[in-house]
């Protein structure tokens, strides 16, 4: 193959431009939905529910008070709330107000609750009374809110307020684990996260008899369109009881209740999910609502799939769709609809993470960034509108990971315009893409290095091949082990540690601590108690194990396949 | 799966989990979630076998993971339901 022919076949793969109305933001197409649909149901959370008009108005008094506060533009405010109806009100007042919204957990520990706040100079907390007495955040900090729905602070006006954002302020600022011992904030801008919801519309499209389920804990991004896509085209959301996400119990009794027809798994939970379900033919019979599951979050197997068809598609004719994508470029860029065929299902081997969404490159590049052909293995790299902004205040690590593209402009394009639609809502190209040709510094120069190993494969389909780095995913949660292995290494008893983790069973996966202490007297428990002030939970090692030195590698470093297989030392007799 | 009907519900679960991560043996009141040698996704598996095994259902008041946590208080759940249900 040429490199002509090369470029030619890429550039046929990424070949995704589509209109989107990029002069919106996020928070105006739900206002406009508003005015469509005032008295439908917006959101559900146990027997309680908001119409579209009750939800913007709660929203809009909130609003006004933020702005009063000062919120502004790109300017970020934390919040830190259970699911709920409260929720959904104080994101939506975050954006209205101009912000952008940081959710935090309400399970971290204080020291990383107040460190997020810091970071991301957030002047506000958003919280639920009940929750307050679990933090002490110092008020020259952050100013903390509590905006139960019966409380005190829905006393200002609530009509629309005055717009004052650009497509391209920060919507979001999401943290995700980094490798150097504290987590990195990613800035999402408006604009990204509307091309994605309007691809996800135009492909899967819902309408005002659908409900989403709002499952995924929303400090992850894939929480992101289960939180905003319902709320443009008329369609619900129901908020899923806390802690429910991690019972089937609860998941199967909130989609009979509120007739959830969209939901999303990781595919660890979806298997032992389907699993429980496979006994009850009237748990599936409770999920007949349900048309259509996203996979995404780690791989997804040939396995899973037949799992899924034989449990769900049989029964129900539920469809599935895998779906892939870094927080850095806006929760999802490719999309793989998983074939319900048996027999096929039983031809292939391997599920494809599948093609770009609209207005989305994907670039799989050698070692010398080099555009690599059809079935050879590379770094992918993502372009296109769903690349962030970067990394909240870490230029460097930005400029790293966020690498301007190639100045030759090879393979830019513009998205052609849809002929079938009126001028209307065929709105003009942004500047950024206008700007390509131009060589200025414009958001679609960017590419993102994921550090995930793919492969194209013939049909223009992408094979996902794991990670170059100690990134893992635990049951879909991103976890930097170097992150781990810092915070666990300034223990004053450690003198050195590394952190791995094990696969123990299909889907018993656990972080594994080992340590070399200063002093004997260290503890596992100790070790524990000790993260779990620092770290969120999921990623404090389930075990450890204490030892005199490390194995080496011949270069001197720790040799991690060497390391002793934990499961022995459970010396557990009765 | 057949299950004795005569073995303590104890000997059942505890051969499941040792199945399930490759353990030599397991003392009845080790916390297996404590401990960490298994995780939450682990808590639905055990939730599915005990529904196959003792023909019982885990329904949403169930769901306190204390109900789980050692062999032995797992087979106090089972009798419970098991006696609830009058079987």
């Amino acid at each position: 193959m040429t490199d002509i022919s090369l470029e030619e076949t890429i550039r046929s793969f990424n070949n995704t431009g589509y209109p989107f109305p990029e002069d919106k933001t996020i928070h105006s197409l739900f206002e406009e939905q508003v005015e469509r649909t005032p008295h439908h149901i917006a959101a559900m959370f146990r027997g309680a529910s908001l119409t579209y008009r009750e939800l913007n108005e709660k929203a809009n008094s909130l609003a006004y008070l933020l702005r009063e506060k000062g919120v502004r533009p790109d300017v970020i405010v934390g919040i830190l709330l259970e699911r709920s109806l409260e929720m959904i009100v104080g994101i939506f007042a975050i954006l209205k107000a101009g912000g952008a919204y940081l959710p935090i957990s309400p399970a971290y520990p204080v020291q990383r609750v107040q460190h997020l706040l810091r970071e991301s100079a957030a002047p506000i907390l958003l919280t639920q009374t009940q929750l307050i007495s679990r933090f002490s955040i110092d008020p020259d900090e952050a100013e903390v809110i509590p905006i139960d729905l019966n409380g005190p602070v829905y006393t200002y006006p609530t009509l629309n307020l005055q717009p004052v954002n650009s497509p391209h302020d920060l919507v979001y600022v999401i943290y995700t684990s980094g490798s150097t011992g504290k987590p990195k904030g990613v800035g999402v801008e408006h604009y990204s996260l509307v091309n994605r919801l309007n691809w996800m519309q135009r492909k899967y499209p819902i309408s005002l008899t659908d409900t989403i389920l709002q499952k995924t804990p929303y400090f992850f991004d894939v929480s992101v369109w289960e939180m905003f896509w319902w709320s443009i085209v008329g369609a619900r959301v129901s908020f899923l009881i806390p802690g429910g996400e991690r019972f089937p119990q609860a998941i199967i009794e909130t989609v009979q209740t509120h007739s959830v027809t969209v939901m999303h798994f990781v595919p660890s939970m979806m298997s032992v999910f389907l699993e429980y379900l496979r006994n009850s033919q009237s748990d599936i019979q409770r999920m007949s609502t349900l048309r259509q599951v996203f996979a995404s979050g780690e791989k997804l197997t040939v396995a899973n799939v037949r799992a899924f068809y034989d449990v769900l598609f049989i029964q129900n004719k539920t469809q599935l769709a895998n779906l892939y994508g870094p927080t850095e470029a806006t929760v999802d860029v490719t999309y793989y609809d998983c074939p319900m065929d048996d027999s096929l299902l039983h031809t292939i081997d391997k599920i494809p993470i599948g093609k770009p969404i609209d207005n989305t490159q994907m670039y799989i590049l050698g070692e010398n960034g080099e555009l690599l052909p059809v079935g050879e293995t590379g770094e992918l790299y993502i372009g296109g509108v769903g690349v962030a902004r970067g990394y909240l205040n870490n230029p460097q690590l930005t400029s790293e990971r966020f690498i301007l593209f190639n100045p030759q402009g090879l393979f830019l394009q513009k998205p052609p315009l849809d002929p079938a639609k009126t001028p209307d809502n065929n709105p003009p190209l942004t500047e950024s893409f206008k700007g390509v040709q131009g060589g200025v510094f414009q958001k679609a120069h960017l590419l993102y290095k994921t550090g995930d190993l793919a492969r194209w494969l013939d049909n223009g389909n992408i094979e996902y091949l794991g990670r170059q780095d100690f990134q893992v995913k635990i049951h879909g949660l991103r976890i930097e082990l170097g992150e781990i292995e810092s915070v666990l290494s300034r223990h004053p008893l450690v003198r050195d540690c590394a952190v791995i983790v094990k696969q123990f069973s299909q889907n018993i996966t656990l972080i594994v601590g080992y340590i070399v202490p200063k002093a004997e007297n260290v503890s596992s428990g100790e070790l524990k108690e000790y993260l779990k002030n620092l770290l969120p939970e999921y990623m404090v090692p389930n075990m450890f194990v204490i030892m005199e030195n490390f194995p080496l590698t011949p270069s001197g470093k720790v040799d991690r396949n060497a390391l002793p297989d934990p499961s022995g030392l459970f010396g557990t007799k009765k | 799966m057949r299950i004795d009907t005569i073995s303590r519900p104890q000997d059942t679960i505890r051969q499941f989990i040792l199945d399930s991560v490759n353990l030599p043996d397991l003392d009845d009141d080790f916390d297996i979630f404590e401990t960490g040698i298994v995780n939450s996704l682990f808590a639905i598996e055990l939730m599915t076998f005990l529904e196959k095994a003792f023909n019982i259902k885990v329904t949403m008041d169930d769901l306190d993971m204390a109900n789980f946590k050692t062999v032995n208080t797992t087979a106090q759940f089972v009798l419970n339901k098991q006696g609830a249900s009058g079987v």
